[in-house]
């Protein structure tokens, strides 16, 4: 039997739509959203105030670059970027989908958050699965 | 209100040095620091040490075994790019506290080669390129990026900082590399992760820098106050909750807070400065760095390299060593090394780069990497 797919990153879940999503955390004292996992509020200190939190699948990008050298065996170019996720929460990712080209990126531009596979596979011979961005809708 | 001085400073020129141990350069160093004060080992009362990737193998013991093993108190420390600094701040917080009255600080550091940050986890997955990218030049030049999107700030306006500090280098026999570097070449050289090119990147070095620390009472005692330099503020940020710090490692809250709380402790406004060394790891650190540490307005980071007020001769000449990209970057010494830059400045012995008549000088370190939050130390020294 071919063996399931291993989410690739720690805040990877099944959502509510049966598909995957990211789940971070927000807190009922401050409202902050957190994208890592920790044991208080980050922002505020609060204890046992945090709730799981969906991060939307659409958001805006925050920043970028075009990744030329990375390390040994990594393959480049590719668009290293953070999104600013409708609803809140920041995310590091790779942006899929746009040309190498800082004239055809722009500021704020709406992303899609899309999840599939790796093209890696863990010692189990499970393919890792991971998040990407896209840009959503037609671009200028 | 009790000050702490620099009495004596040095140095060791950035290099590869692979057949001279962590301890050498780091002795090499402090001997300079001591022989700049006129001091022995014997005079000393403590050694603050930082290295990022020694500070857990006994380096200042390992340095005190090189030059006279005295038992003093040793405190090693590691704290990213702000390594250097926080051990001379450890230095200035003892002797301004009473505990004693002459201490030195060493940075030093042998540095891994390569592009710092790793690839492989535990599972065998690969993150670098599928989320996004953990180097340091790629970090740096989204936060360059996060800033050009939001004020406009042009790939020639980030490549005008490399060019600018490659010219300082020309006038400082120290710099590892004094070659000018005119702007068609910093943007023709290859881009390492958009907008900063190979020649917009400091270069990964070894080091060791050292300063001699001492009481108003105990440079008075020894006739240094004419070579002293008072340490207005010595004040140190890790970074603050930021709603996107988690996603992109935040190096501006960090140093604006730190800059705030400089400027208030020393009494000073960012006008009074006369010059800065500020953290250049990146040519788009030092455009973001100029609003951090209220150099000028948000926003106008871009124009003030456009106007040359940061060039030697300039309003407020920054990075005249040369800076990180020219000096090279050995993570723990990087931290007093700017210091020294300063002081030889206050004392009016920078050679052909001098400012003329500089009274108040600022120095800025912050350190960090991709996934983590950063620190950020920054400094005012004022001539005595």
């Amino acid at each position: 039997m071919k063996p399931l797919p291993v989410p690739a990153h720690r805040l990877m879940r099944i959502g509510s739509n049966g598909g995957f999503c990211i789940v971070a955390m927000q807190c009922r004292a401050c409202g902050a959203v957190l994208t890592d996992q920790v044991r208080a509020c980050t922002a505020c200190g609060a204890r046992e105030a945090l709730v799981p939190f969906e991060l939307s699948s659409t958001g805006r990008l925050h920043t970028y670059t075009i990744v030329r050298r990375s390390f040994p065996g990594v393959e480049v170019p590719f668009v290293a970027a953070v999104v600013a996720l409708d609803g809140g929460g920041y995310i590091q990712g790779t942006l899929k989908g746009v040309a190498h080209d800082p004239e055809k990126i722009n500021g704020g531009m709406p992303v899609t958050l899309v999840f599939g596979e790796t093209g890696q596979q863990a010692e189990s011979g499970a393919p890792f699965l991971a998040y990407h961005f896209e840009p959503a809708g037609e671009q200028p | 209100m009790t000050h702490a001085y620099v009495v004596g400073i040095d140095v060791l020129p950035f290099g590869r040095f692979p057949d001279r141990a962590v301890e050498v350069l780091g002795a090499e160093a402090a001997w300079m620091a001591l022989d700049d004060a006129g001091l022995a080992i014997s005079n000393i009362q403590a050694l603050y040490c930082g290295s990022v990737f020694s500070a857990n193998q006994l380096v200042g013991q390992r340095i005190l075994r090189q030059i006279g093993q005295t038992g003093i108190p040793v405190v090693n420390c590691a704290n990213a790019c702000a390594t250097g600094a926080t051990a001379f701040r450890e230095g200035v917080m003892a002797v301004t506290g009473g505990h004693y009255d002459l201490v030195l600080a060493v940075g030093v550091e042998k540095m891994p080669a390569g592009l710092l940050g790793g690839t492989s986890r535990p599972d065998g997955f690969v993150e670098e390129g599928i989320f996004g990218s953990s180097t340091t030049p790629a970090l740096f030049a989204q936060i360059g990026m996060e800033h050009a999107m939001l004020y406009g700030t042009t790939f020639e306006q980030f490549a005008k900082v490399a060019v600018k500090n490659h010219f300082h280098a020309t006038f400082n026999p120290k710099a590892m590399y004094r070659q000018e570097t005119p702007l068609e070449m910093v943007m023709e050289s290859e881009v390492i992760a958009w907008p900063n090119t190979k020649l917009m990147c400091s270069v990964n070095v070894d080091g060791a820098a050292a300063a001699v620390i001492a009481s108003e009472a105990a440079a008075r005692r020894l006739g240094l106050m004419d070579r002293a330099v008072r340490v207005l503020a010595s004040e140190l940020t890790s970074a603050p909750y930021t709603p996107q710090d988690m996603a992109l490692s935040d190096f501006n809250e960090v140093t604006r807070v730190c800059a705030a709380n400089a400027y208030r402790k020393a009494g000073v406004d960012p006008g009074a400065l006369d010059l800065v060394e500020l953290h250049d790891c990146f040519a788009t650190a030092e455009i973001v760095h100029y609003e951090n540490l209220m150099l000028c307005d948000a926003g106008l980071g871009g124009a003030m390299i456009d106007s040359g007020e940061t060039m030697i001769g300039g309003r407020i000449p920054v990075n005249l060593s040369g800076g990180l990209l020219s000096k090279g970057h050995p993570l723990g010494a990087t931290g007093i090394a700017n210091i020294q830059e300063i002081c030889l400045h206050l004392r009016g012995q920078a050679g052909s780069r001098q400012v003329p008549e500089a009274r108040i000088g600022l120095t800025h370190v912050a350190g960090g990497g991709a996934g983590l939050p950063s620190s950020c130390a920054v400094h005012i020294l004022e001539k005595t």
